[in-house]
């Protein structure tokens, strides 16, 4: 039986993660993971276990607000779950034909120059000059929300809806080969290829992860993997930080969202390909 | 600049179907929250208690962590139902694919 002190430090980090989960579109298991295993001593299983609760819990939080204040582009969303899911039941499928420690190393490279790429458009508040793509006009994919942070009204553009939905299915055939949430690839797939506000990509992409990981979760709970006395104190901190990380949302430009990512990014490209690379 | 397009605070469509699919998260949400929240709080204090004489605390997070799960996939659902109320099958359509492809998935036991 845990102490409370233990369920003190989950709570804490589970909001924590929550929060910057809810923020950046990623599923906070880069920081749950770590904390259960390294610091306290968790089963890996229950760890990863727990992280799939996580997604869960930060991507519905969050949904509540972003899809009521219209950050979440439900429409698009649905486009692009099409893809990651057809990718992660491919990837399942694919699992035993692939060596998986090349595909960490091949796009943990991939995301540390696409996060340099993204540093070089820091200081861009939204996207200019974008060009609506003929599938994202008859699927209606385009929208606006209101920025609290501008003070108006932001309409937006879709761009480059064929190059997206095909990272989307890479992303999905990751997350089924290697078991990783793959949100930090959504969002990029959105920001650089699709051109949406970095808003839009990371409340897109929180709607999204949870979709997904609602499946695996399934197979999760069969296994025994989610335990309970874990999963409880994560579920209840994640969901507590994602309404938290909400509230922040609105009121933050999207530079400093991307100033957030671009460190974060870095460091999950560095953690897949040492992995690969250690492996 | 910023594309100019219609704003979709304004269409119907789109608001209710965004209104549902919010709505259904946070009814599940909140059921799952008050689930794990109590499990939680009994584990903490009364760890041996039994309700009813066969429900432990686990069993009570169990069903809250289940219900968070549930919402979650369900909300795809409501979305899809929402779509094609409105008379939007193209969204309606895709919402039911990849709902199907989510029950796959689970059916098969091996997505992520």
């Amino acid at each position: 039986m845990p102490t409370p002190s233990f369920y003190l430090v989950v709570l804490g980090v589970s909001f924590v993660a929550g929060v910057i989960g809810s923020l950046l579109g990623l599923g906070g298991g880069i920081i749950i993971v770590p904390v259960l295993t390294l610091m306290l001593g968790v089963d890996i299983h229950h760890a990863i276990g727990a992280s799939v609760i996580s997604v869960i819990a930060t991507s519905s939080g969050a949904a509540i607000t972003f899809l009521r204040d219209k950050i979440t582009n439900l429409r698009l969303g649905m486009f692009l779950n099409l893809a990651t899911t057809i990718g992660a039941l491919s990837g399942a499928f694919l699992m035993s034909y692939v060596q998986p420690h090349l595909l960490y190393i091949i796009f943990g490279l991939l995301l540390g120059y696409s996060g340099i790429a993204m540093y070089q458009k820091r200081n861009m508040e939204l996207p200019e000059g974008v060009q609506e793509h003929p599938l994202a006009s008859r699927f209606r994919l385009s929208g606006s929300y209101y920025d609290k942070s501008l003070g108006r009204q932001v309409h937006y553009k879709v761009a480059g809806v064929v190059a997206g939905w095909f990272v989307m299915l890479v992303a999905g055939i990751l997350s089924g080969l290697l078991g990783i949430g793959s949100g930090a690839f959504k969002v990029l797939g959105m920001d650089m290829f699709m051109k949406l506000p970095m808003k839009v990509s990371t409340a897109t992409s929180n709607f999204m992860i949870g979709v997904t990981a609602s499946a695996s979760a399934g197979v999760y709970y069969a296994r025994g993997d989610i335990d309970p006395v874990i999963a409880a104190p994560v579920a209840l901190g994640v969901l507590l930080g994602a309404v938290a990380g909400t509230r922040l949302l609105g009121n933050m430009r999207s530079t400093t969202l991307r100033k957030l990512f671009i460190p974060i990014l870095l460091f999950i490209a560095a953690q897949m390909t040492l992995k690969g690379w250690s492996a | 600049m910023v594309g100019i397009t219609v704003d979709s605070r304004s269409d119907p469509l789109s608001r209710n179907a965004e209104w549902w699919t919010a709505q259904s998260l946070r009814v599940g949400v909140t059921i799952s929250g008050v689930l794990v929240a109590l499990g939680f709080l009994l584990i903490l204090w009364v760890p041996e208690i039994s309700i009813l004489g066969f429900l432990d605390p686990r069993d009570i997070i169990n069903a809250g962590l289940l219900t968070l799960i549930g919402a979650s996939i369900f909300r795809v659902a409501a979305a899809s139902l929402a779509f094609l109320v409105e008379g939007d099958r193209a969204h309606a359509a895709i919402g039911a694919a990849v709902f199907l492809i989510l029950v796959l998935s689970l059916l098969l036991g091996r997505v992520e």
